[in-house]
């Protein structure tokens, strides 16, 4: 099973729960990782960045989704900010992926998603440096 | 039309554009950011005609190896030959013999080198081949979008950045300036860093991390002063209040003695 594959179903996995954008979402996986003990090998590279945790890889996951048609973004002024949707195409793929992510991790995810969907970036980045403050130190949004 | 931004960092530097060339009605996508070694980068803004005969030369430039120091005036000489070669061959230059000022305006250019080694360097070269060091750790904008890239970026100007932050820096002015411009300015934006280990493009990835940082950093921004207003008084009456004893003395009352 390639890390790739694991990536990939971690997102649908997430955006089946809801539509998220890529902060929320990025956020998403990350705190699934922490609060699961900080697995190693980890399958997001997450570093400390500018706005907190962050991984490159992720961008380059959501761009595959969107070229394999299983994930969408509706029509924004801003499209950069809108939220991914699971097309059709990524619902099916969903229920394929849902086997390469054990059910306690999936619902966690998923759980974690739905959190996140509710919260203002104040309050999401917060919570985030609140229980990781390791990831915190380069964040440019980080309060006192 | 173009914005380019050079912006030096404690252990870099940051060197970023906009990406639209305009040909008359016609729009398209292209490179506007050049290595010139492993510890250089060049960019122009200016007519296409004289940017692609300065880059000719740079190409077949022997020492382009070398510190900008070292070559700063063959650069210089480079900018200068291309605008007489252009000159040789337009028409409208036997107009304008007599006004120098306006045979430079038929072919506009203006170039920026940057390096870094040991500091960071920012070289300016104008289309009349003057050459100019960019000192004290100023940032420079050239291009159609320079004068908005230069107020946005006033108030950074000293500000000791690194090179994570600087990249967010550029990222935010090129793209706050192609949203509000209106002079043909266009994505993507291209950013390259350049230390002592060399020069590097900025992958895909990290500027779409650039770009969720600089809208988060932006919506901060705007909640700072929304958020003020809305819940806190203006400061001013905050301070006048404070500066009563009777308006203090009703904020902070004393704790009542205890009935015997």
């Amino acid at each position: 099973m390639s890390v790739n594959v694991v990536k990939q179903a971690q997102v649908l996995i997430a955006l089946q729960a809801v539509p998220l954008d890529r902060i929320r979402l990025m956020k998403t996986l990350f705190l699934t990782w922490h609060r699961s003990g900080r697995p190693s090998p980890q399958s997001f590279d997450f570093i400390p960045y500018l706005y907190g945790p962050c991984a490159f890889d992720l961008y380059e996951v959501l761009k595959e989704l969107g070229q394999q048609g299983l994930v969408i973004q509706p029509p924004l002024q801003s499209p950069k900010w809108a939220p991914y949707y699971l097309t059709d195409g990524g619902k099916q793929a969903t229920s394929e992926a849902v086997m390469f992510i054990e059910q306690g991790q999936r619902d966690m995810i998923q759980q974690i998603a739905r959190w996140a969907a509710q919260q203002s970036f104040r309050s999401l980045l917060d919570t985030v440096y609140a229980e990781a403050p390791d990831y915190a130190v380069s964040s440019i949004l980080r309060q006192g | 039309m173009t914005l380019i931004v050079a912006i030096p960092a404690q252990d870099g530097i940051i060197f970023g554009s906009d990406s639209q060339v305009t040909d008359g009605a016609v729009k398209c996508v292209a490179r506007k950011i050049f290595p010139l070694n492993d510890h250089a980068l060049w960019a122009a803004s200016g007519e296409l005609a004289l940017i692609q005969r300065v880059a000719e030369r740079i190409e077949t430039c022997p020492n382009k190896e070398q510190s900008l120091i070292v070559i700063r005036d063959v650069l210089a000489q480079f900018v200068k030959d291309a605008v007489q070669s252009l000159l040789n061959v337009d028409f409208r230059t036997q107009f304008f013999l007599q006004n120098p000022a306006a045979l430079l305006s038929l072919h506009p250019g203006d170039f920026l080198f940057v390096e870094y080694s040991e500091k960071a360097r920012i070289l300016h070269i104008s289309a009349n081949g003057t050459p100019e060091w960019i000192i004290d750790g100023r940032v420079k904008a050239t291009g159609s979008g320079d004068l908005f890239a230069h107020a946005l970026l006033q108030k950074y100007a000293g500000a000791s950045l690194n090179c994570e932050r600087a990249k967010l820096l550029a990222y935010k002015v090129i793209e706050e300036a192609i949203e509000v411009g209106g002079y043909g300015l266009g994505p993507p934006i291209d950013l390259w860093e350049v230390k002592s280990t060399g020069v590097k493009q900025v992958s895909e990835q990290e500027i779409a991390a650039l770009e969720d940082a600089a809208h988060l950093l932006r919506g901060r921004e705007v909640e700072m002063l929304t958020t003020r207003v809305t819940s806190e008084p203006p400061i001013m009456e905050q301070i006048s209040r404070e500066a009563s004893p009777k308006a203090a003395a009703k904020a902070n009352p004393e704790p009542s003695a205890p009935h015997r």
